[in-house]
Order: structure tokens, then sequence, then C-alpha cells
């Protein structure tokens, strides 16, 4: 099979060659790296020319131990008293080197500080301000997040899990660094490299966005309907008990991520709810769920469906349960779905869902933190739809309004997570890096709008996007993105009216576009279909903004002040 | 052939490049003219070897002890008798 490729700069303090020849050997990625030799850094990141910033990069890692490059912080390996101002600008302007090099890539990765060869500090002096290893090694990493924190390709990376995943005795090998001055072992590089990964794919939206869960044993002890809700093990005094609360926890923490959490469960529905709702310990509550099945038919049956109700793909969809044998009925019958084999101990499971990493944002947008809720109004829409039998009348019934923002600094990581995300109405599924699409909209002929919709029962949040280029007196359509789950209610078609309004007020003759075929965007086909524009070759379109109107129910709309441009730093 | 020395060996390719993995059999050349090795790789080699005697065997082996008996590393096959010897040695 084909790897997908990511090109990736490396400048370290220290040998990095057991980390290249991993990074080689990754099965499923094709890295092309560029790398420095060792202990260049500093000569690297303030010579804008050298040769590793000729061509642009996916990534570059900046990878470097503090002793290396704070001549202030190595006192302390001295044992001596150091000057706290001193090394705070020695790091301040190891940031500002950071920030120079941005350009050259989409993403900065730095793993934050840790020392390159343990030291066991002084039982008095380790967090001493002056003399403490312990306390400037905290302190040089609060800077580094202090510095970089408004910067959107620059990530800190959190190379203190690394170190705890691996065991201190697993991170470090002193024959390595005495014989290689290659500081770290190959497991702790493997973490490193999964977290590169991970960032990744994550920056690209391949993330998972809905977690179904089985209930007895797998989110609280004990079975429901054998047991009765009040002998569930879920808080309480009890280290089971415990464990499951802490899990819930976690799941809990991953619905405020963004993350759409749903029940599949062979129980009787009562007993579940019942559960739900009137264990004091209980942490997650039916509210939490987008929607369930707790019935007693087959899993993987009920697990298509809620996929299919919300729209999703199967391949972003992670399935937990304690029983082996339904865990191999979904994997078989669904192989898309995700089923990672629980720990057979309750108390492990916590642990475990945090390594999974699947879940991990790049960014949290707004509309994350709410999206349980989007997705339960809209049930509540779909259920008013049912009993009006005109679309245009049911349009009418939501009172829906439709908000058009020019592309800002606010809105832009939506925006961006949108393109990167949309699959199905998507015209040219073109897909991102920050910095590329920060390029892409400081061009003063391109311009970006974003669509946000509400309704009586609540806001959709930004759920489109669309943008056009503009050259002379004829407008090119770039990107026509909306979220599939609001398709069908005449955003798509006052998104385009509003165009073609855009285009008539700025004196543009014509709106030629393209639809790029892919696996997932016939919805998108379907609607120019529908528009009737399509030319004969039934991929390249005009539309005319001086023609006629195209029908839309009585449906409110705020557009923005027509040619403004956004300012978008 | 020996599981430590089979587990080194695995983790050793995992950061050699396709053309420079070790294939485990007695021949196979470690320090050696024909061997594809470098000093770096005969590194890791002996860091995996270490930690896994040290781990499996509760065997020491020490780098100097490899440098001094390099001569005597040629393939697989004669690590596999020198690590035997040492382990007679402590018995």
């Amino acid at each position: 099979m084909k790897k997908n490729k990511i090109s990736i700069n490396i400048i370290s303090s220290f040998n990095h060659s057991n980390l290249v020849s991993l990074l080689k050997n990754n099965k499923s990625y094709d890295f092309e790296i560029n790398e420095v030799n060792y202990n260049q850094v500093f000569q690297v990141l303030t010579n804008p020319k050298d040769k590793i910033w000729k061509k642009k990069s996916n990534i570059s890692l900046v990878w470097t131990t503090p002793e290396d490059i704070f001549p202030e912080f190595k006192k302390l390996i001295y044992n001596k008293k150091i000057n706290p101002d001193i090394l705070k600008e020695q790091v301040v302007s190891f940031c500002s080197y950071l920030k120079s090099i941005k350009k050259n890539s989409d993403f900065v990765l730095i793993p934050n500080w840790v020392l390159k060869q343990p030291i066991e500090s002084n039982i008095a002096l380790g967090y001493s301000k002056s003399r403490g290893l312990d306390y400037n090694l905290s302190f040089i990493n609060y800077i580094l997040s202090e510095e970089l924190n408004s910067e959107k390709n620059l990530h800190i990376l959190n190379t203190n899990k690394w170190v705890s995943n691996c065991g201190v005795k697993n991170t470090y090998n002193s024959k390595l660094w005495y014989l290689m001055k290659c500081p770290f072992s190959n497991d702790f590089f493997k973490e490193a490299i999964s977290d590169i990964l991970n960032f990744y794919k994550s920056s690209l939206g391949f993330i998972k966005k809905l977690l179904i869960l089985d209930l007895d044993d797998t989110v609280w002890g004990g079975i429901v309907g054998e047991v009765g809700w009040k002998k569930l093990r879920i808080g309480g005094h009890d280290y089971i008990g415990e464990a499951f609360h802490d899990f819930q926890t976690k799941i809990k923490s991953l619905k405020n991520h963004g993350i759409l959490l749903a029940v599949a469960s062979k129980n009787e529905e009562s007993n579940a709810t019942e559960a739900f709702s009137k264990h004091p310990e209980m942490v997650l509550t039916m509210d939490d769920f987008v929607t369930h099945r707790i019935n007693w038919d087959d899993k993987a049956k009920n697990i298509a469906e809620m996929v299919k109700e919300l729209n999703l793909g199967l391949q972003s969809v992670v399935f937990f349960d304690d029983s082996p044998f339904e865990r191999e009925r979904v994997r078989e019958i669904l192989p898309e779905v995700y089923v990672p084999d629980l720990p057979k101990d309750p108390t492990e499971y916590s642990n475990f869902l945090s390594k999974l990493r699947c879940f991990d944002l790049v960014h949290v947008t707004e509309e994350d933190k709410i999206r349980g809720d989007l997705y339960k109004s809209e049930f509540k829409r779909k259920k008013l739809k049912q009993n009006n039998k005109s679309l245009s009348k049911w349009i009418e019934t939501l009172g829906l309004e439709i908000i058009i923002e020019n592309i800002n600094n606010k809105n832009s990581p939506r925006a961006l997570q949108l393109l990167n995300k949309t699959n199905q109405m998507n015209l040219s599924t073109r897909r991102m890096t920050e910095n590329e699409f920060q390029k892409w909209i400081q061009k003063k002929t391109n311009y970006l709008w974003t669509v946000r919709a509400k309704d009586k029962f609540g806001d959709y949040g930004i759920i489109g996007i669309l943008s056009i280029s503009v050259k002379e007196k004829n407008a090119y359509l770039v990107d026509f993105v909306m979220s599939c789950r609001v398709v069908g209610r005449f955003i798509e078609e006052t998104i385009i009216q509003f165009l073609k309004d855009f285009c008539r007020k700025n004196n543009i003759k014509k709106i030629n576009g393209t639809y790029i075929k892919t696996q997932k965007n016939t919805l998108c086909y379907q609607f120019l279909q529908k528009l009737k524009i399509l030319k004969k070759d039934k991929n390249s379109f005009t539309l005319l903004p001086s023609k006629e109107k195209i029908n839309i129910p009585n449906i409110k709309i705020t557009k923005p002040k027509m040619l403004e441009k956004a300012n978008v730093s | 052939m020996q599981d430590v020395i089979k587990k080194s060996i695995e983790q050793l390719n995992e950061v050699l490049t396709k053309d420079k993995k070790l294939v485990i059999k007695n021949s196979t050349p470690l320090i050696d003219e024909k061997s594809k090795l470098e000093s770096i790789d005969i590194v890791n080699l002996f860091v995996n070897l270490e930690k896994n005697l040290k781990e499996k065997n509760n065997l020491v082996l020490t780098f100097d002890e490899i440098l001094q008996n390099a001569s005597k590393l040629k393939t697989i096959g004669s690590l596999e008798a020198f690590i035997i010897r040492k382990k007679n040695e402590k018995k």
C-alpha cells in the first residue's frame, strides 16, 4: 500500500540518528527527512539561508536539551547560583528564533525541555529559585509555553508524558549518551514519533468523532438489570467504584472537547436510564449522549443505525465494550469502526482511554465544545419536520437565521477545521495546513466567508465556508463547504445567492467553478445538478450574478459589508 | 538462537535501513569486513544486548569487555558462543 508522505526537518542538540532511522522505518508514513548535524541549533535557526529552509516542509522538529542551549541553565549542573533574569532572557531569545522559522514549515514542533541525563537534585535545593534544577526546568518550560502560546503553528509536545510512559529507567541510556551523544532510548523516540504522527493526523482532521459505549462493566461496575442501580459500583468507598468514576470523568471531558457520546447496550432501557438519573455518584447523564440504543438487538446493527442517524462515517467511530464477544462481533460486521481491546482490569480503563490519542485535537473550537448539544437540537428539528409536510413551511417554522461573516481571527480555526474535515458537501475537497490557509486568505484577490446558522432550537455554530478568487471581472468559486448535518434546509441555496449578490454589487460578471469528484462528495454534485448550472462536461459550471434569483423561503440573513476584506493575522 | 540475542537484533533492525537489516542466522556478519553495520549500529546492538542480558539473565556485560573481544564477534553465531561462555564463567 502506498504510504502518505510527510516532510520533516530535524534540528536537535543531540545525536538524533536513531530517531531518524525509526522515522524512516515507519510503516504508515513515508518520511522525507531533512536533518542538520546535531548541535547546530542556533546556526540553523538564525540563518534563513540555511539549506534546510530551501524547501517548505510539513514539520520542523526543534528538539533541544536545556543544558546545551542555555549557558545560565548549565551553571545549575555545577551547583552554581544563577540569575533567573538572565535565564529568562536566554529562553525568550531562543523562542524568538523559533518564531522566525514558522514560515518554513506547516508546523514547528518543540518537545518541552527535560534533562539529557537524569540528575537526582539535592533534596533541599531542587526547588530553590537560584540553584534548583527542578525549579528552573519548570521555569524555562513555563516561559516556553507563555512565549509560544499565541503562535498558531508552533506547538509544544509533552516530553514529560513520554518519560512517564517509558519510565525514567527506559527513557535514558547512559551508554548511548557517552558513546553516541544520544540521550534517549529508542522506546522514548517511539513515543515521540507516535505523538508527532498523532499531532499531524489531528491537524488534518483525522480524528475520531464518536465514542459509543457499552454500559454494564464498561461505564459502571456490575449488571444493572441484575443488581439494580443502587448496587452498581460507581464512586463511593470502593476502589473499583472510584475507577469507574474516573473513567466516566474522562469520558465527560472528551464530550467537553467536542467528541460525541452514544450508548449501545444490551439492557432494559428503563433500568439504564434509571441508573443514570438516580445513582448519586454517576458522572455521566443521559443528556451527555447524543443518541442511544439500549435494547436486546445486535450491537453492530444498533451502531450502524446510530452512525447513520448522526450522518457520520463509520471510520470516525470508536466502540468501547468490556465483552470480547461484542467487540469481535462489531469488528467483524463493521471493520471501519475502531474497537480497542479494553483492559480486563477496570482500574486501568481511565489511563487506557488517555493513551488512545485518537481523540486528540490540535484546536478546540466553540463548536467542538457544544457539538453534543448541536446534535440534540438537530433531533428536535427532525421531529418538527415530520409534522410539517412542506419543506419551506418547515424552514419557516424553524425561524432559521443565517449569518455570513468575513474570515477573522475568531472564526478562522473553525473555518480551517471545516475545510479539512468536511467530505460530502465539499466542492473541491481542498485540504490545507494552518499556514497555507492563512497565506491564502491574506491574498488580496481571495475572499472567504464563514456561514453560521441558528434557529429556535439553538445555534448550529459555523456550518459552512465559501471562498472565491477574483481575477479581473471574473470570480472562481474555490471552496463551497457545508456540514452535511444542515444540508437540505436552503442554507446552501442562500449561500450561493449571497455570492451572486456580492459579485453583482462588485461588478463581477461571472462566477466559474469546477466540481472535483472524490469518493465522498456526490452530495455536492447533486446540489449542483439541482441548481442546473453544470456544463456538458458535468464538472465545470458558471453562475451569472445578474441572472434571476434562486427561489428561497423566508430566511433571515445577516451579511458582512460588501467588499470588506477581513484582517486575519 | 538464544532469545536475548534474537530480541537484541530485532531491536537493532528497527533502526536499520532496509538494506542493512540483519538476517537472524549464525553466519550473518557483525563486526567483520563483510558486515554492513556502522559503528553507531554496533553501539545500538550492544546497548540492546546489555539491557536484555541484565533483565533476562542477570548477566552484566560491560562495553569494555565487548571492545576487548571485538575480534571474536565476527558473526551472530560467534556472538552467541561468546555469550554462552560468559554465562558459564558466571556459573
